[in-house]
């Protein structure tokens, strides 16, 4: 699904991701954890196509498409998906207009039909039940005014109905409460499949009880410094990042 | 060259408005005095800085006769408005061309016949609020005709007045007009007002226009004003309303087309609780040059103002916003509030925003702000990375900018017009009419 070898960026001038290599295998979900500032949502971003980075060395294959290569939306309508850590509130522009309009331009590359007013609809109301999301919430602006719990769920409610081949979700469990966390993770998880890869990147342990990852990365300072199984993050929740950055857990 | 230029237009000669009552004669020749006497504004007049005459003052003007085009011009109209939920009249160069089916409630006259017949029902009012700046002053010399319009007291008419003003220029030769309406909306009488100032292609076309409103103790109008001009045509509009106690007003001005679009708007708000609201959208492409220069005058006390101009400005166009709101001296419980808020698309356009406040008075609550800024990079990162093409990411962020004033707009079918207009002007956003629902 995806390969990324020597991936290396910097952004105004800073060099960020120094070196990464990751090979993510159809339908295989794999967590990031790591310190922050260590450049998880950079690695995100670039995977994305978010303007404002240089990619010194190393290339990124996506379904043997040269991901660097492509227009952010372009990845998105071959099925790159990024649910961000902080969404973006756009305020005027209907939750219902966004999805349609972005559902339609990935149905364009796969060659679909658009879908009209009711079909849309349809399957809108389907995938909102799947993370609860309340049908005033899907008729609003896109996240304006929604609390952080919601604006989370919501980028999962777009994940659902785009359905990417490649999820990479940044933090998606930040800002939720226990229950979000749970009804969250099962619309994640109804989502798995073996043609859908994920990178799940998160800070804590719990989510990954929920979304159990096949394997776990742990970056530090813009560098894979070590892969596991879903034993490792448990094992970081205890002992935290002092192994590798050098400094005490406190 | 301003005398040639007024010379043109026919000021200075002695003006062939027979029958008209000696008042009214007066009036002319003391604005035709004042322009021969000032001159046309220049950069140096504060109130101009921003807005050049100078593309306007080598043109050749000729006044716009009664020409045998008024059904095809209404036949145009129609075709670039479409249907829509108003009671519609047609006006050609600033002249009625029939009065289809006269709406209950209020009564409408040809200004031209009103001012042989009864000039003395509009001596009150004619020319007793608008602004005698330069274009106000050269259609109070030069008008013709125009309309008066009465709403009578307590009467509430269900369907909005549309006033569509067709310039018709001649194909060779530069034409001017000099539309006028005086508007008097009675006590506790509620009314809807549409203008809307379309251009036909031909040579350049000059629409000096003014719009008189009276509303009484009471009286609620709401006031939509659309300039939606063309490469050729220079629009300057004199707007000004007299509000008495306890009435409410607001106006909203959408300018989307015309090389060179300047409102004059001023309120009075003369009664105490009268409540105003201006608002309005420009959206200038290419070369085109938009100005608002807004005032609302705090007279009374226990009054509102509340004002929100929203601009987008691309290519190399000029956008000019100078609003200034005065609070008088002993008036108490005032609210006054101000915004611009403008979309800059491009690096060679040009905003001018100069919002203020002059307050003599300590008994307020006011506020003012202006921002010029330029499309979010994060909110079109986001677009971008659902699937949406760059160009049409650009396109629904643009819109969504001014809809908040747009969907105010009572009728839809009118909002969808402006939407659908607004989309044509963005690059590729021609089939995203959904954007708008
Ligand atoms: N545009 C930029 N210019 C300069 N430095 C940047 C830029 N973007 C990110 N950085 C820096 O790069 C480093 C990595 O940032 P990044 O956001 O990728 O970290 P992260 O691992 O996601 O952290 P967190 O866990 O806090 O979310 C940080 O030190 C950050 O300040
Ligand atoms: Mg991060």
């Amino acid at each position: 699904m995806l390969t990324i070898k020597n991936l290396h960026a910097t952004a105004d001038g800073k060099s960020i991701l120094k070196g990464i290599n990751l090979e993510l295998p159809d339908g295989e979900v794999h967590a990031i954890m790591g310190p922050n500032g260590s450049g998880k949502s950079t690695l995100s971003h670039v995977l994305a196509g978010r303007p404002g980075y240089e990619i010194t060395e190393g290339e990124v294959l996506f379904d043997g498409l040269n991901l660097l290569d492509m227009a952010p939306e372009e990845r998105a309508q071959a099925g790159v998906f990024l649910a961000f850590q902080y969404p973006v509130e756009l305020p005027g522009v209907s939750n219902v207009y966004f999805l349609k309009a972005a559902l339609n331009a990935v149905r364009k590359y796969r060659g679909e039909d658009p879908l009209d007013a009711m079909e849309f609809m349809k399957l809108a109301r389907e995938k909102a039940k799947l993370v609860e999301l309340g049908d005033d919430l899907v008729k609003r602006a896109v996240n304006h005014g929604f609390s952080g719990g919601e604006k989370k769920r919501n980028e999962i409610f777009q994940m659902a109905m785009l359905e990417p081949k490649l999820c990479i979700l940044d933090e998606t469990d930040s800002g939720l409460d226990i229950d979000a966390l749970a009804t969250v993770s099962k619309g994640v998880n109804a989502l798995r499949d073996a043609k859908r890869s994920m990178l799940v990147i998160t800070h804590y342990q719990r989510l990954l009880d929920y979304i159990v990852p096949d394997v776990v990365h742990v970056l530090v300072d813009g560098k894979i410094a070590r892969t596991g199984n879903k034993e490792l993050a448990k094992e970081l929740e205890v002992k935290g990042y002092a192994e590798f950055t050098g400094r005490a857990a406190s | 060259m301003t005398n040639t230029f007024l010379s043109n237009l026919g000021i200075g000669e002695s003006l062939p408005h027979q029958g008209e009552p000696s008042w009214l004669a007066h009036l002319r020749s003391e604005a035709a005095s004042r322009l021969l006497d000032e001159g046309l504004p220049t950069a140096k007049t504060e109130a101009w800085r921003f807005t050049s005459l100078r593309s306007l003052l080598d043109v050749p003007f000729a006044s716009a006769g009664r020409n045998e085009r008024n059904r095809e011009c209404q036949s145009w109209a129609e075709e670039v408005l479409g249907e829509d939920d108003t009671n519609r009249l047609y006006l050609v160069n600033g002249r009625p061309i029939g009065f289809g089916k006269a709406p209950t409630d209020i009564e409408i006259h040809r200004l031209a016949q009103m001012l042989v017949d009864q000039p003395e029902a509009i001596q009150p009012y004619l020319a007793r609020h608008a602004r005698s700046d330069f274009f106000g002053a050269l259609n109070s010399a030069l008008f013709e005709d125009g309309l008066a319009v009465h709403v009578h007291s307590g009467k509430r008419p269900d369907k909005a007045l549309h006033l569509v003003h067709i310039s018709d220029p001649e194909q060779d030769t530069p034409t001017s007009c000099y539309p006028r309406l005086l508007l008097l909306v009675d006590a506790n009488a509620e009314f809807s007002l549409i203008e809307t100032y379309l251009s036909r292609p031909g040579a350049t076309d000059l629409c000096d226009a003014v719009t008189e409103l009276i509303v009484k103790d009471g009286g609620k109008l709401d006031h939509l004003r659309l300039v939606l001009g063309n490469d050729n045509s220079n629009h300057l509009g004199t707007l000004a309303v007299h509000q008495a106690r306890d009435s409410q007003y607001t106006s909203r001005s959408v300018v989307m087309g015309g090389k060179l679009t300047r409102l004059e708007i001023d309120a009075r708000l003369a009664g105490p609780g009268a409540e105003c609201k201006l608002e309005g959208v420009y959206h200038a492409i290419g070369k085109e040059h938009v100005a608002h220069h807004t005032t609302i005058i705090h007279e009374a006390s226990n009054c509102s103002s509340r004002e929100e101009y929203r601009g987008l400005v691309d290519d190399s166009a000029h956008a000019v916003f100078d609003g200034i709101i005065k609070v008088e001296r002993g008036t108490t419980n005032t609210a006054a509030h101000q915004q611009n808020h403008n979309l800059l698309l491009s690096e060679n356009a040009t905003i001018n925003t100069k919002p203020h406040l002059e307050i003599d008075s300590d008994d307020l609550s006011a506020s003012h702000g202006a921002t010029v800024g330029a499309l979010d990079p994060n909110q079109l990162f986001f677009l971008r990375a659902r699937g949406i093409d760059e160009s049409r990411a650009r396109a629904i962020l643009t819109y969504s900018f001014v809809r908040s004033i747009l969907d105010r707009i009572g009728s839809e079918p009118i909002r969808a017009l402006l939407a659908k207009r607004l989309l044509t002007r963005l690059p590729n956003a021609e089939d995203m009419a959904e954007l708008a629902q």
